[in-house]
């Protein structure tokens, strides 16, 4: 059934926190660079945050470094790389206060062991750092929207669980207490928002479509669709087809690969249309520089 | 793009299986497979001398099973199971897939049914993780860090016992101080309860470490024509050579296709001029937007070693549907 539709934007807009996902290489970096850019220009204050242990946008604005602590971009947001050993060390450092004890938590062997491979911990310490500005927990974050460039959509997914996973696992005490905030976060969608990019081929459309069904029953969140990098045809469809006829051997064979890009897209765009409630077309950008990519997909979403 | 590589192995003649965590509803339906059965199924090739099979890791159903068969004892088996935080972890909780692929992978190349197992790992990111999960287990399950989390109840050693160095009490002390006494009593017994299968968890992961760097193993890098993509895929490549595997291929997703040869491309008299203007210059746009993602290629490919095969692999093929376009797919690798 063909949900009431909305504005893609309502996933970002007055919102604090928007996760950005999809499956690898649709360009989900770029929504979230374009969303934390048109948040920018809005006149908030935000802060794009990137999860793992290697930054993307490093090499795509050539910074000089990304780490844990924010640094200012051009584009007027500032940019930080989180990871669960980082926003643990900023946690630990934030509450056990002495520095001296803080080494002997961080230089102790089982520590560093314990905190790779124990379960749940890593996730616990990223959903923390991300929301404890809403939260009110650990060093205070003075940013009006945090723009999460997130894993792709499985992991994503574990990672969204995760506090609910904790919370089942552990009641009483600060992770019982920290895990209920954090899915409470997670759940109130006028905090939180979820945005997820595709492109149109059927294995983006189709995983974008299993994950936002999860994000549905089992995270019980709304999410808003991007369909990337759309191509629009230069002349009329049926003043291609002719020249597919007209011209084979020449400048027919690139109608050609043009019409099959176009049918697929328009299949692949309804099926989202009738599947999702909130989606938004960007089209195709025919430039590698990052500043033209991100000002005209942030253009392409304003319209949204 | 694992699923062509397995096909194009088949072709070749040879017993191969896929290994795929979460693949696309279309893809699994191509490949027979049944989500949540964690079985090998045959998968209906003709024409080929080889033979297919393609299974998707079910996480849990690897890990239960791990357990069941090297706990040995039924009342050790039902602590694990019962412990909050296994469960968590075989079932919610991102981490137990890297474990539960290898250890997959490990059972699969063991089992001598196949001379090729294709092993889908996730994107970049997490690979990294992928590729340091048997050092990990490895290292955690150590028995001088379990002996650290042993019950309190044991009278030997204890938690925060006697053969704790004063550095790891005030450590754990201090987790304690941040989680909670429950979430470190879950900890205590869940490694209590795992130490039963630490001696055989350190054994899989230096298996599975040996095979990965061992001569039989190579590693495929898929990366598209994007330039971030590519310094991700450097990255990888460099974290590979560093952790002391194989890279052997490169294949390098939605390249343009063979451009109209430029004598060709002149207006025949039939065209509109104005339809035929509008889509060469279209054309061109397109092309000039791909030949500078060529350029960030071809110097991806000069600094990849001799060894490593570099395939492209057109756009304008169409998404994979089925086995047919898998078998195009492989015939292009």
């Amino acid at each position: 059934m063909q949900a009431t539709k909305q504005a893609a934007a309502t996933a970002w807009k007055g919102r604090k926190i928007v996760f950005v996902s999809g499956k690898g290489g649709v360009g989900k970096s770029l929504v979230a660079a374009a969303i934390a850019q048109e948040e920018t220009r809005a006149g908030r204050k935000v802060l794009l945050a990137e999860i793992g242990d290697t930054s993307y946008y490093k090499d795509f604005w050539n910074l000089p470094h990304v780490g844990h602590d924010p640094v200012a971009t051009k584009a007027g947001f500032d940019i930080a790389l989180w990871n669960g050993e980082s926003c643990l060390r900023e946690y630990v450092l934030f509450y056990l206060r002495l520095q001296r004890l803080y080494s002997l938590f961080f230089e102790n062997k089982v520590m560093k062991s314990l905190i790779n491979v124990a379960p749940g911990l890593n996730e616990i310490a990223i959903l923390g750092k991300i929301t404890s500005g809403v939260r009110k927990v650990g060093p205070p974050m003075h940013y009006d929207l945090i723009v999460v460039d997130c894993y792709a959509t499985g992991h994503a997914l574990a990672l969204l669980q995760a506090p609910k996973g904790m919370m089942e696992a552990i009641k009483f005490g600060p992770m019982g207490h920290h895990s209920r905030e954090m899915e409470a976060v997670i759940e109130n969608q006028s905090i939180c928002g979820y945005v997820v990019a595709t492109l149109l081929e059927e294995m983006p459309v189709v995983e974008t479509l299993e994950f936002c069904e999860k994000l549905k029953t089992q995270v019980g969140v709304d999410s808003s669709v991007i369909a990337n990098k759309i191509l629009s045809l230069p002349v009329e469809e049926a003043q291609l087809n002719q020249l597919k006829t007209q011209d084979p051997r020449g400048l027919g064979e690139f109608a050609k690969y043009l019409d099959a890009i176009f049918d697929r897209q328009r299949e692949l765009f309804a099926l989202l249309e009738k599947s999702v409630s909130r989606l938004a077309r960007v089209p195709f950008i025919f430039s590698a520089d990052p500043e033209v990519l991100v000002k005209k997909t942030g253009e392409a979403l304003r319209e949204t | 793009m694992a699923s062509a590589i397995a096909v194009r192995a088949t072709q070749l003649g040879r017993r191969t299986l896929v290994l795929t965590v979460d693949p696309a509803k279309r893809l699994a339906t191509a490949l027979g497979l049944e989500l949540g059965s964690d079985q090998d199924h045959r998968v209906p090739l003709t024409n080929v001398s080889g033979e297919l099979s393609a299974a998707v890791i079910d996480s849990k159903k690897v890990f239960d099973g791990f357990i069941a068969k090297h706990a040995q004892q039924a009342d050790v088996v039902a602590r694990i199971m019962k412990n909050r935080l296994y469960q968590q972890m075989s079932t919610t909780l991102s981490g137990s897939q890297e474990f539960t692929a290898l250890e997959r992978l490990l059972q699969a190349t063991e089992s001598g049914k196949y001379d090729l197992v294709v092993l889908d790992t996730p994107p970049t990111k997490h690979a990294v993780d992928f590729l340091t999960a048997p050092q990990r287990i490895n290292s955690l399950f150590q028995d001088s860090i379990t002996r650290w989390f042993m019950s309190p109840n044991d009278s030997s050693t204890g938690f925060f016992g006697k053969i704790v160095g004063r550095g790891t009490r005030v450590a754990l002390k201090s987790l304690e101080t941040l989680t909670g006494a429950q979430f470190i009593e879950e900890l205590i017994d869940f490694f209590a309860a795992v130490r039963s299968v630490q001696s055989v968890l350190r054994e899989r992961s230096e298996r599975v470490h040996q095979l990965m760097t061992g001569p039989q193993t190579g590693f495929v890098v898929v990366t598209s024509f994007d330039a971030a993509k590519l310094m991700e895929a450097k990255y990888l490549q460099g974290e590979l050579d560093r952790l002391g595997y194989r890279l052997q291929g490169a294949i390098i997703n939605r390249a343009f296709p063979e451009g109209v040869p430029d004598h060709l491309l002149e207006a025949p008299d039939n065209v509109d001029p104005q339809v035929y203007g509008k889509v060469l210059d279209f054309y061109k746009q397109f092309k000039e937007y791909h030949s500078v993602r060529y350029n960030l290629y071809e110097e991806f490919s000069k600094g990849l070693p001799s060894s490593v095969k570099v395939v492209r692999v057109p756009e304008y093929q169409r998404d994979v549907y089925g086995l047919s376009d898998l078998e195009n797919l492989a015939n292009i690798l």
